[in-house]
């Protein structure tokens, strides 16, 4: 509380003040503390002070088993939790250069973008509550709802799952599931019309997000930055497209960017219009699933990726998401790093922050869609 | 077992002085051109990718002191947008000695640096700000490390269970 | 016209069932309005707020009071006793003697003050002393913050709440809210002054700190404002202000604009009401449809586009009135 207290502002110049956005805060998504030296109501320097949310799952990896992570990695991204699970058993399927039946490569990419529609829907939720709109929070934790309904069904889990094993899924999917899915598509297909009403349309919305917090090309090279704030800023990237895991190379779908130079608002418009290309890759999967098993047949008992460093990545909710692991030909990673998108999206505050309003912040937090986990792991 | 084609930039890097090794791409390795060098070459490397578009992927930190020939090894990825051609950077560090920051050529490695230090305590040279990231900053120890144990002077008052009604005094 | 003193046998027994009056209704009309709010906010957002408690969740209001009464006023250490201790009460007594101007029906008010309109606006500015004691005086850079920005808003927003009602006051050449009220016995004002209607609505609502103006209170940015440090009942004695002021407003507008209670068939005062809750229930749509306004957004609305559409409006009825 110290610095609450201290309204002594910072002894070099008397018209400046420290504030302190977090820990617990209500629109910090998570733990993020973000120190501001502000004047009046304008950000001089922002400080991002992560860690509150440290659960050491690099560390846990190198004590565990390979097959023993495999619970912990669809924690780190709790929103999400399946790209991650999915992600993960990828990488070391890759590294066992194992082949995956074609039944179960679909299914997982009917699962992840599932869990990515309803990541960005808890996104939006969140989002327009803390620029003060409480209604569409509701709407969309509603419509998630439906989404963690039919992965509840298979997986047994709502927000973190552990469906992926190496070689292939535990579970098969059955015809209700796949109707369910179906029926989900030509349900949100009208709702999103109704969130562009309540949302995009919005003469407020639209002035609070419009030419605040652009995060241009400049930065892309120096932070490696990715995701939704990459393509907002005009660059088509996706990790999908650009090397296809999976089975995401046989499916059509294109990848929005935005047009205004990356603000808060063409970060929302990339999001609105990723949920739409989801739906169009889970319709064609949905069309195209064939039947057959969905585990490798010959999968090893003891996972022993030859010596070496691998290096996996995949699209998540808020962009690129690398696995790194180095082995030593032994049952336990001698390493395994996880690059995760948002850590290098909040590495950018000390250089977006500067120069925007309080009220800003909040908004600029909210667009970059961060999950403190993430960041901390 | 895929090889990918050695690019322009590897065949650069390769022929930089102070590269030890360098060793083709992999596909099931993630497409990574290895190369192993000196501390002295990193950043003439880090230049050359940079000027080449290339981005900074992630920097990490392995604690290699119990192999032969033990040392900190630091791990440099590069890549670039559009068709990945990675670049793994060793650079092995005897353990003890600082690494060179390259957080003035690419801004984001500021932070993986600092993370690098706070969960391995290697020391970066040169570095604006080199604070604990995810450690509190007055934590000791350094986590990551193979021989770490929590040090931490309190753990075992947060760890002991809550004492007994009748033990605790008023007030 | 109610002859109060009369009724009561004296002056100071008249005050003092005035008070009574007027506290009762404060308390219920807080009761019913918080009541309305959950419920309608509840079914804006797909979901069906209190149902528990009473029928249709009627008694969950009395029984959040009643929890709200009983917990412990705790007063933060770093406070300055006495701006934090005085700040819920200057919010909240001006509003209080406010709601004595306000005549329900023909006949009924405490008395008919010829210069009502000029004494609601003074009041109506007293208690953003009180929101500014409460941000100064809890020692806290949020509440502080909360309270500068709740202060010149404030401030912004009377201008055009002022220009607005000028025009009315020209038509009917009265300051008197019962003689204005009593001269739109065959039309409403709104009718002739939709710009003017318009204007004082969305400054009333800037003037409540309702949504979207409700940046002082802004929740996801500033934690709670300017009444961060303040809890238990004098935290409801805030909440208590807010929605006074909500009813004030609303009831001014009525007065002002709606033709107060004048209606066919209904009795007045129950017009009145109708017309009151009516322009209350916009309020809360308002707050459940609109983010939040940015702050330099808010005060850039007040000062160019609010004023000087005021402005001319007040220039073109004067024009009109010269006229005709």
């Amino acid at each position: 509380m110290a610095d609450t207290i201290e309204l002594v502002p910072d002894a070099s110049d008397p018209e400046t003040y420290f504030l302190n956005m977090g820990p617990q805060h209500p629109s910090t998504h998570g733990v993020l503390r973000i120190r501001l030296h502000l004047e009046g109501e304008r950000i001089l320097s922002a400080d991002p002070i992560i860690g509150y949310g440290h659960r050491a799952h690099e560390k846990m990896a190198e004590n565990r088993d390979y097959l023993q992570f495999l619970p912990n990695s669809s924690r780190i991204d709790y929103l999400s939790g399946m790209i991650y699970n999915l992600a993960y058993c990828q990488a070391i399927e890759h590294a066992l250069e194992l082949e995956v039946p074609e039944r179960a490569q679909i299914i997982r990419i009917i699962c992840g973008e599932l869990n990515r529609i309803s990541s960005h829907l808890l996104w939006l939720g969140t989002f327009v509550l803390d620029l003060g709109g409480f209604t569409p929070f509701l709407y969309a934790f509603d419509d998630r709802e439906k989404i963690l309904d039919i992965l509840d069904s298979i997986t047994g889990s709502r927000l973190t799952y552990c469906y992926g094993r190496f070689g292939g899924v535990t579970m098969d999917v059955d015809d209700v599931f796949l109707r369910r899915t179906a029926d989900f598509c030509d349900y949100f297909k009208t709702r999103l019309n109704e969130y562009h009403e309540l949302v995009t349309d919005n003469v407020i919305y639209q002035h609070r997000t419009r030419n605040v917090g652009v995060i241009s090309t400049e930065l892309i090279q120096d932070y490696a930055l990715s995701g939704p704030v990459l393509r907002a800023a005009g660059v088509a990237q996706d990790v999908r497209k650009d090397e296809p895991y999976g089975g995401y190379e046989r499916f059509d779908f294109d990848v929005p960017v935005g047009d205004r130079g990356g603000d808060c608002f063409d970060r929302h418009t990339v999001r609105m219009e990723e949920m739409v290309q989801s739906m169009r890759i889970i319709e064609q999967a949905l069309a195209c699933i064939p039947d057959g098993p969905i585990m490798a047949p010959k999968v090893p008992k003891r996972i022993r990726p030859r010596a070496g460093d691998y290096y996996f990545a995949v699209e998540s909710a808020r962009g690129h998401f690398g696995i790194f692991i180095t082995s030593d030909g032994s049952d336990v990673p001698v390493r395994n790093k996880l690059r995760t998108p948002s850590f290098v999206n909040v590495s950018t505050m000390p250089v977006v922050l500067p120069g925007t309003m309080l009220a800003d912040t909040v908004a600029v937090l909210g667009s970059i869609d961060i999950v403190v986990p993430e960041i901390d792991r | 077992m895929g090889k990918v084609s050695v690019s322009e930039l590897a065949q650069n890097i390769a022929s930089m002085e102070g590269i030890a090794m360098a060793d083709e791409g992999d596909i099931a390795k993630g497409c990574q051109h290895l190369y192993r060098s000196a501390l002295a070459t990193l950043r003439p490397v880090a230049t050359l990718c940079k000027q080449s578009g290339y981005h900074l992927e992630h920097i990490t930190c392995l604690d290699l002191r119990s192999d032969e020939g033990g040392c900190m090894r630091l791990a440099y990825q590069f890549n670039r947008q559009g068709a990945p051609d990675r670049h793994l950077l060793h650079v092995d560090l005897d353990p003890g000695s600082n690494g060179v920051t390259i957080s003035d050529l690419f801004r984001g490695a500021d932070w993986y640096e600092r993370e690098v230090f706070d969960m391995h305590g290697v020391v970066i040279d040169d570095h604006a700000d080199l604070r604990r990231l995810l450690m509190p900053e007055d934590y000791v120890g350094h986590p990551l490390l193979k021989d770490f144990t929590d040090e931490d002077p309190e753990r075992h008052i947060l760890a002991a269970p809550m004492p007994a009604p009748e033990a605790k005094d008023e007030g | 016209m109610m002859d109060f003193p009369q009724i009561f046998g004296g002056h100071w027994p008249a005050v003092l069932a005035a008070t009574v009056a007027i506290m009762g209704f404060i308390t219920v009309n807080a009761l019913a309005l918080i009541w309305l709010e959950r419920k309608v906010s509840a079914r804006i957002q797909r979901r069906y707020g209190p149902t528990e408690v009473g029928p249709f969740g009627l008694l969950q209001t009395l029984m959040d009071v009643v929890k709200l009464v009983g917990k412990e006023l705790i007063t933060p250490d770093h406070v300055h006793k006495t701006l934090y201790l005085i700040a819920p009460v200057l919010v909240f007594a001006p509003l209080m003697a406010l709601l004595s101007l306000i005549p329900i029906d023909e006949g009924w008010l405490f008395h008919d003050y010829d210069i009502a309109l000029v004494l609601l606006l003074a009041f109506s500015s007293l208690n953003i002393i009180g929101i500014f004691a409460a941000g100064w005086g809890s020692n806290n850079k949020y509440a502080l913050l909360g309270a500068v920005r709740a202060v010149a808003q404030n401030i912004s927003y009377e201008i055009p709440l002022l220009l607005a009602v000028i025009p009315i006051v020209i038509m009917t050449r009265s300051l008197s809210l019962y003689e204005i009220a009593s001269a739109q016995a065959s039309y409403p004002f709104i009718l002739v002054q939709p710009l003017a209607a318009i204007i004082y609505f969305i400054a009333g609502t800037a003037e409540t700190n309702r949504a979207p103006f409700d940046i002082p209170e802004a929740e996801s940015e500033l934690v709670a404002g300017f009444h961060t440090e303040y809890s238990g009942m004098r935290f409801g004695v805030f909440f208590l202000a807010e929605f006074t002021h909500m009813v004030i407003i609303c009831s001014v507008a009525t007065i002002l604009f709606l033709g107060g209670w004048n209606g066919p068939v209904l009795p007045g005062w129950l017009w009145f009401f109708l017309k009151v809750y009516s322009l209350i229930l916009v309020m809360m749509w308002f707050r459940w449809t609109f983010p939040r306004l940015r702050f330099d957004q808010l005060m850039s609305l007040a000062w160019m586009i609010l004023v000087p559409l005021a402005l001319v409006n007040l220039l073109a009825t004067t024009v009109l009135i010269k006229l005709l």
